[in-house]
């Protein structure tokens, strides 16, 4: 499956391979300058002190004081959220659908999680902002139903569809044959399906729940609509009480600080912690996937 | 090649391994196979042939219920494997899976080692003893004609062998699980002729141990390999007898029709 990372003789006579190679290094180039612009971009805050940014939960734009603690926080507790609640339904939607469901059904039901999956994160955040925070609030008995929790729910469901989908295309797509020769060895279809497809479809699964995740990091407008939009990290880190984290607070600020000063520099730091954050995810993610590989 | 022209063959003569009787199956409302009887013979390799959609996977996979898990399905009568029913509620499904093997047209290692694909059958039946996996390992693949070629690389991957040796490992991780019978689909039609030539070989080396039941399209090597061969047309056994008889003299038009090539 990773032959293309074993080096080998004959590929390199194969223009295909260049060409790989060739768009490979594109990707790869472009993805360096992004990261360097916004690295070079935000120095200023760097010289300042890398820690004192990262752990700092002040974010005082009034005074030029700017740390990215409370984001941070904010971001890695929604996100976390977000997959332990999508992951459950997730997964046992895509086994359901791909081993249980007739084929019809089954169509019906990817086609209904596919339009779910492609619906604008607006559109989840209005309906969070409206009915979401509501049920939250009344439900526990909160203040005010804007919270971490509710952003974290939110983004759970709006990454559901697509972890659904992809993870289930991705047990769907193994051979038939690897489930046949399973069950021939005498395996029951449970066996079957834990030792013989589920180990095949797991790459694919990690690649569904990778994309997930990076539309949860990144999603901008459903969270700034749910989450609070307060700079702090909660004391004894509550979770039913506002919050804040990356994208939400560069989509509240990025238009008056836009251009230059040290708040611009800020924002763009903040902005290069979650591409850092990302790629770590995404490698995290490769390396899972190269450690499970035969 | 042909085996054994001079032994007598006749169907009696032989204990039987299999006894379908009347057996029809409808997938939904598609009649797929219609009252078919036949005993098939213990030790000797059984060729089912017939044109496309004729039946010929259906009745093989009834016989190791492997249809079970078609939506929709429906079987009439009974098949019998050493006196019992194998389709009785009270049978165990994976027990009948274990003691009849089956191998697939697309030969479908799994992508592990070769010892491991050999040891998963056992493995997943309970065995850990590793010197007893490692003796049924090697067992296994002398048996398929594999240890020779393999034996300083049973920890390599799998997929590094070519396709002949890929479907003769899975032919051995079908017997690592100690079967009777050993079902064939098409075994040996995404082979080129020579690894095919070995897998016939092979065939008719191991109806010494297992009784053979083979699906395939290719006419000459039911001659080469059966003993006995059954030709299915529509659902329905026309004509079942010893090979050289359906080759030689067959008693229905139709087989005759299609052993000479005017239709399927
Ligand atoms: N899962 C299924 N659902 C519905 N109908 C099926 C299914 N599998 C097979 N059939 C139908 O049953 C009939 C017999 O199919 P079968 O696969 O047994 O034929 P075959 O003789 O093996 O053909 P081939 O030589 O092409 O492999 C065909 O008409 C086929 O369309
Ligand atoms: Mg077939």
């Amino acid at each position: 499956m990773f032959s293309f990372l074993v080096p080998d003789r004959r590929c390199h006579a194969d223009p295909m391979f260049w060409i790989t190679v060739f768009f490979a290094g594109l990707v790869l180039l472009v993805a360096i300058i992004f990261f360097s612009y916004l690295i070079f971009e935000s120095m200023p805050i760097w010289e300042q002190g890398v820690w004192a940014f990262l752990t700092s939960v002040e974010w005082e734009p009034a005074e030029d004081i700017y740390g990215a603690g409370a984001m941070i926080y904010g971001s890695f507790i929604v996100t976390t959220l977000a997959l332990l609640f999508a992951l459950p339904f997730a997964l046992c939607g895509a086994v359901t659908a791909s081993e249980f469901l007739s084929p019809r059904t089954r169509l019906v039901f990817k086609g209904a999680m596919e339009i779910m999956a492609g619906a604008p994160g607006v559109v989840y955040g209005l309906l969070g902002a409206a009915l979401l925070s509501l049920w939250i609030k009344d439900f526990f008995g909160l203040i005010d139903g804007a919270t971490l929790f509710t952003a974290g729910i939110l983004l759970g469901i709006m990454i559901l569809p697509t972890i659904m989908t992809l993870a289930e295309d991705a047990i769907h797509s193994v051979p038939g044959e690897y489930r046949d020769t399973a069950l021939s060895l005498g395996l029951t279809p449970l066996q079957a399906f834990l030792k013989a497809v589920a180990p095949r479809a797991l790459p694919g699964v990690i690649g569904a729940v990778l994309l997930g995740l990076g539309r949860a990091l990144g999603e901008t407008i459903a969270v700034m609509l749910v989450i609070g939009g307060l700079d702090i990290v909660p004391s004894g880190f509550d979770l039913f009480s506002p919050g804040q984290n990356i994208p939400s607070k560069l989509g509240r600020e990025a238009a008056e600080a836009i251009g230059s000063g040290l708040h611009w520099n800020a924002l763009l730091a903040l902005g290069a912690v979650l591409f850092f954050g990302t790629m770590l995810l995404t490698g995290a993610g490769s390396w899972l996937l190269r450690r499970n590989k035969v | 090649m042909t085996q054994g022209t001079s032994q007598r063959k006749e169907l009696s003569a032989c204990e039987t391994a299999v006894l379908i009787d009347k057996v029809s199956f409808y997938y939904g409302n598609k009649k797929a196979l219609s009252d078919i009887c036949m005993k098939l013979p213990k030790n000797k390799v059984t060729a089912f042939i017939g044109p496309s959609g004729c039946g010929k996977s259906t009745l093989l996979r009834c016989l190791n219920r492997m249809n079970d898990l078609v939506d929709n399905v429906r079987l009439e009568g009974t098949i019998s494997i050493g006196d019992q029913d194998i389709n009785e509620p009270s049978k165990d499904v994976s027990d009948l899976r274990k003691r009849v093997g089956m191998v697939f047209q697309k030969f479908n290692p799994f992508p592990k080692s070769i010892y491991e694909n050999v040891a998963y059958g056992p493995r997943i039946h309970g065995l850990k003893d590793k010197r007893e996996l490692d003796e049924i390992v090697e067992r296994s693949l002398k048996r398929v004609a594999l240890w020779e070629e393999v034996k300083d690389r049973v920890h390599d991957s799998a997929l590094q062998l070519s396709g002949g040796q890929q479907q003769r490992l899975c032919i051995g991780r079908a017997i690592a699980v100690e079967p009777d019978i050993l079902l064939m689909d098409e075994p040996c039609s995404a082979l080129d002729p020579i690894a095919t030539a070995r897998i016939e070989e092979l065939i008719v080396e191991l109806k010494e141990r297992y009784t053979i039941i083979i699906v395939t399209h290719n006419m000459q090597q039911a001659a080469r390999i059966a003993d006995f061969t059954g030709f299915l047309f529509m659902g329905e056994l026309i004509e079942f007898s010893a090979t050289e008889l359906i080759f030689r003299k067959p008693k229905e038009k139709k087989t005759e029709d299609y052993i000479t090539g005017r239709f399927g």
